[in-house]
């Protein structure tokens, strides 16, 4: 019930209010729109150390996948630093590595936003890329935009690689195989068992609701039906999902002696086809299988002894037995692997060293050119540095080439350590089929 | 229609001066790609999306307090059709292009179509089934587009041709605009006042002659378009999507987090809630980057023991409190 | 096919324990707690940390668990909940009011886990080796984690059902302004619930770390999705509907990997949206 008299004054104080509301609001959006220009406080100061950018996922979902494939940024930051910091070849001298890391939530429009902060705000010199394929192609068109060289780690899908071949993305590189790659080291390797041991029972192909999944057992299926092997299963499965017997006895019904899991849930697999008695005489998991002593022992309780013939696809990467100085660097590593698997053992796993190298191509790449991004990308496209995989070289839209390691296909042979058994000319051990039946079988 | 808009637009007691400040915001949004570089503009867009989500379903559920907690279905189908079509038209090059706008337009309208029929089936229920029958809704979309991918498409991820950051500020400040003046007009219409009704209490409006289930119907349906045209602007910021990523969980929650935040009693409560806890987000997340969700969601637990109307409706009764003293209590908006 | 009946039944019997939490929670208090599947998940945590660091057996941990819970239910009545009870007015209110202090705790625990514990994904490899039921070799610890569940679901619905405690806490479902009449001490009603609401879930999370040995911070929702599912199918406040409403999930779940795995989670969604359509109110809702 409003006072007659005041009704106007009412409307008048009503709209005031809102009026000071809507006015305070935009101050407040102004605001704090300029304390974000202001926070954190980073000053531009004359040039006394390199910053690298790191926008990546370090809560939510995708933080599981941060910490297991991207220890490597901070390991060759640390390094880099004890030796000094980073040759910069326009100072003449070693500028000590900083960097700057926000966390996306798992979040692919704020890894965006984060990245043009880095990139336009801070403006940093170097940026690592953030986790997963789609994060990785959706931050490409704005390190294409500002013409930032990144080696995407994590990176796997045939469409980029495809568009690197071309020469349409120029400043973003890859590292791992591609699906076409994959396709063909498994046919490779059938192939040669086919040879040497005789034919191939039925081969049954499982895959993840994801894009490693699809994408990988789409191009096994492809390469491996062209040479005429028989394929009778082919499945789908959700991403993640643990319950592995019901599919199992699929691949009993149909007989299948050649197992091929395409996704991240290769433990899960062999821990139920352990319980089902089931022994394929060829088991291929990947691109994450049981890889890390880590998560095989501490997460599902089967010791190394038991998964011996077990195979896995990552690649490129290298086995620690190829030399003393890889299995230095592998023992050196272990101390900082170990608190994040929680685990004796805690050797880094397969493309940890493969990552490793792929930086120092980049870090390299600074020393020599500079850090003139152009100049970096250029050499990035064309050169080859010294890592610890002896000259390594970014092939565009292909895996990483380097001169120890480059294996797709690594099986485990002996306690801790995976032999690289395909392609031939990259093996540091023959490889061993039939897969030895499951101990207690 | 244009008598309704008439009625509608002319608000009791409007002055020039409040259209000023109007006008002055207006001002502010178009002429930002002038002043701010490419970050703020991001910032400036990303909270103008998460408001216009927030404001699309609060037209619907914070009316009615039908808590939907489905965004994520709509906004996912909205961005996919949108990001197929484009991929398909531009990229491959198998359908004719399509200007955006008319794009956006079908995705509305098709989000409108699927929210009905859903509405038809779910909104016979009460409070918390509906908001689970929603929230499975949205999570069934994620699973079946990622068997359909799956099992028939080869390939996860959809890719999007690439727009200049002009074009996606603009199209993204004006779809957010337009829902802005969108809801608003509706909320002021027959409709709003329905739906308003409803949420006041259900059986009384059936008393008073409120068709409550078209009604219901309708508001689900025009609040989920709109959510559907928000999720088709975010095609033009990604170059990727698949189901994992437009399908997010985050969607379904923020929405009703951020009009909670602002508070349910009044019009623009939320749209302020959603644009101050977007910013909020943006400046957390920058300052204080490990223990940012943290601090949010002990943020959000204290509002909703302390504050529970909402921070804005809390300032606006403080102020009408300290202001409006000697005049008596003012007339709720 | 004999082996899909078993294997629903296993996943049915462990499904059954994580929803009865919820309705137990919900039916009684009417405080919609979104975060469910947080809580669960801190139980698995509990179990793994307990056996990982300390040795002490998965089973043994279950003790540990429950007794946290128990407690944590009560923290979370007395600091975040009970101020909701009575700021609102009606039972629709605190459920809309309750959703939103759900979400920042949804936040708070996740992020609480996930620096404490790292993001890396947990599980407690515990009896592996698979057994032989009916002819059919399953894994002993879902064996073990089904048996144990069907035990802990006997003992709740004896306490619901013929204890004086339990007849209060019915009353309170059906009658509440009746039951307040008669004497009942609904605030003591509230607590205890909430509680052993807690209780029961951290409980199943402590036996989902055993079988599921791929858990992160961020695993919670799947298992909230379970319990609301189930709440739906079975009606609310109703024991024996949401056991029946679970092992149909448990049972379409598993026949469904074996079918056409990529389909085994949305054919969950599927029996809702038809329960939703054939009968909304559940298979034995009021």
């Amino acid at each position: 019930m409003s006072n007659p008299l005041n009704r106007k004054a009412v409307a008048k104080m009503k709209v005031i209010i809102i009026a000071v509301v809507v006015v305070v609001v935009v101050v407040a959006a102004v605001a704090s729109l300029y304390l974000l220009y202001y926070a954190p406080a980073r000053p531009v100061a004359p040039k006394d150390k390199v910053v690298v950018g790191i926008a990546q996922s370090l809560s939510g979902p995708l933080s599981v996948q941060v910490t297991m494939w991207h220890q490597c940024y901070k390991w060759i930051i640390e390094d880099y630093n004890a030796e000094g910091g980073l040759y910069v070849p326009e100072y003449g001298r070693k500028l000590p590595i900083t960097y700057i890391e926000y966390d996306d939530e798992s979040d692919i429009n704020k890894m965006l936003t984060l990245t043009e902060r880095l990139i336009t705000v801070d403006k940093v010199d170097l940026i690592f890329a953030p986790v997963t394929t789609g994060f990785c192609y959706a931050a490409f068109s704005l390190y294409e935009k500002y013409h930032y060289p990144v080696i995407a780690l994590t990176y796997g899908s045939q469409a980029g690689a495809e568009k690197m071949r071309k020469g349409e993305l120029k400043y973003c590189f890859q590292v791992l195989a591609s699906p076409d790659e994959v396709g063909e080291a498994v046919f490779g390797l059938l192939n040669y068992i086919r040879e040497r041991y005789g034919p191939l029972g039925n081969i049954g192909i499982l895959h993840h609701v994801d894009q490693h999944g699809i994408e990988h057992a789409s191009a096994i299926y492809g390469r491996l039906s062209l040479a005429g092997f028989s394929i009778p299963v082919y499945e789908s499965y959700p991403f993640m999902a643990t319950e592995f017997k019901p599919l199992i006895s699929k691949l009993k019904e149909a007989n299948v002696e050649v197992v091929i899991l395409c996704g991240y849930e290769g433990p899960f697999f062999v821990r139920d086809a352990m319980a089902e008695k089931y022994n394929p005489k060829f088991l291929l998991l990947g691109p994450s299988g049981v890889e890390t002593p880590g998560m095989a022992f501490g997460a599902l309780g089967f010791t190394l002894d038991q998964v011996r013939g077990v195979m896995l696809y990552i690649g490129p990467s290298a086995s620690y037995t190829e030399n003393e100085f890889l299995k230095q660097w592998a023992e050196k590593h272990k101390e900082r692997f170990r608190p994040i698997f929680r685990n004796e053992y805690g050797y880094p796993f397969p493309p940890s060293a493969t990552f490793y190298a792929a930086l120092q191509c980049l870090f390299e790449a600074v020393e020599k050119v500079g850090l003139d991004k152009e100049k970096i990308a250029e050499a990035l496209r064309t050169e080859s540095f010294d890592t610890i995989l002896g000259k390594a070289r970014l092939r565009p839209g292909y895996s990483i080439q380097t001169e120890i390691g480059g294996g797709i296909i690594e099986q485990w042979q002996n306690r801790y350590i995976m032999e690289v058994v395909w392609p031939l000319n990259a093996k540091s051990a023959d490889v061993i089929y039939p897969k030895p039946p499951w101990p207690g079988s | 229609m244009s008598g309704a808009r008439g009625r509608a637009l002319s608000l009791k007691g409007c002055n020039s001066f409040l259209l000023a400040v109007l006008a002055a915001i207006l001002a502010f949004f178009f002429l930002a790609p002038l002043f701010m570089e490419v970050y703020y503009l991001s910032v400036l867009r990303n909270s103008l999306l998460l408001a216009a989500l927030t404001m699309s379903w609060f037209f619907f559920s914070g009316t009615t307090r039908y808590v939907s907690l489905g965004s994520a279905a709509f906004f996912g189908t909205g961005l996919y059709f949108t990001a197929l079509y484009l991929e398909q038209s531009v990229l491959s090059k198998h359908l004719p292009v399509l200007p955006l706008p008319l794009l956006m337009l079908m995705a509305g309208l098709l989000n409108f179509a699927i929210a009905f029929v859903v509405g038809l089936i779910s909104l016979r229920l009460k409070g918390m089934h509906f908001a689970v029958a929603t929230f499975a809704l949205g999570v069934a979309c994620r699973g079946i587009f990622d068997y359909v991918v799956s099992d028939f498409m080869g390939t996860y991820y959809t890719h999007i041709p690439p727009f200049s950051p002009e074009v996606t500020y603009y199209t993204i400040t004006v779809t957010a605009l337009a829902i802005f003046l969108f809801v608003f007009v509706l909320y002021r219409s027959k409709l709003g006042l329905a739906l308003r009704l409803i949420g006041e209490n259900e059986e009384v409006a059936a008393h008073l002659g409120v068709n409550t289930s078209l009604v219901k119907t309708l508001g689900f349906a025009v609040s989920s378009m709109c959510i559907g045209f928000t999720g088709s602007c975010y095609a033009t910021i990604f170059t990727v999507t698949s189901p994992k990523l437009a399908f997010d969980y985050q969607f379904s929650f923020l929405p009703p987090m951020m009009a909670m935040f602002g508070g349910l009693g009044l019009f623009y409560a939320p749209l302020i809630g959603a644009m101050a806890l977007s910013l909020l987000r943006e400046l957390l997340g920058v300052t204080l980057v490990h223990y940012f969700l943290l601090t949010l969601g002990a943020i959000i637990v204290l509002i909703a023991k302390f504050v529970p109307e909402g921070v804005v409706v809390f300032l606006k009764r403080r102020l009408e409190v300290g202001l409006g003293g000697r005049l008596g209590r003012l007339s709720s908006s | 096919m004999l082996d899909v009946v078993i294997g629903g039944v296993l996943l049915g019997a462990l499904y059954s324990l994580v929803a009865v939490g919820l309705n137990i929670q919900y039916g009684i208090t009417r405080i919609l707690n979104l975060a469910y599947g947080e809580l669960l998940i801190i139980g698995a945590y509990i179990t793994f940390f307990f056996s990982n660091f300390y040795g002490v057996n998965p089973l043994f941990t279950l003790i540990l668990s429950g007794l946290i819970a128990y407690v944590l239910g009560i923290l979370l009545q007395v600091a975040v909940f009970r101020g909701l009870i009575h700021s609102s007015s009606s039972a629709e209110e605190l459920e809309f009011k309750s959703l939103f202090a759900c979400f920042g705790l949804i936040y708070i625990i996740q992020n609480l886990l996930a620096n404490i514990f790292g993001t890396s994904p947990i599980g407690v490899p515990y009896l592996m080796e698979g057994i032989s039921v009916l002819g059919e070799r399953f894994k002993m610890n879902m064996v073990v984690v089904a048996v144990l569940s069907v035990l802990i679901n006997a003992v709740m619905y004896a306490f619901i059902r013929f204890t004086k405690f339990g007849l209060a806490m019915r009353a309170t479902v059906e009658e509440p302004a009746g039951a307040q009449l008669v004497g009942v001490d609904v605030l003591k009603i509230h607590l205890v619930s909430f509680s052993i609401g807690c209780l029961t879930a951290m409980l199943a999370g402590s036996m989902v770390c055993l079988i599921y040995p791929n858990l992160t911070p961020y695993s919670g929702t799947f298992y909230t999705i379970i319990a609301l599912i189930t709440l739906i199918l079975g009606g609310r406040g109703n024991f024996l509907g949401s056991v029946v409403g679970a092992f149909i999930l448990g049972w379409s779940h598993y026949a469904m990997l074996k079918f056409k795995a990529a389909l085994a989670d949305p054919i969950i969604y599927v029996i809702l949206i038809m329960m939703l359509i054939i009968r909304p109110k559940g298979l034995f809702g009021r």
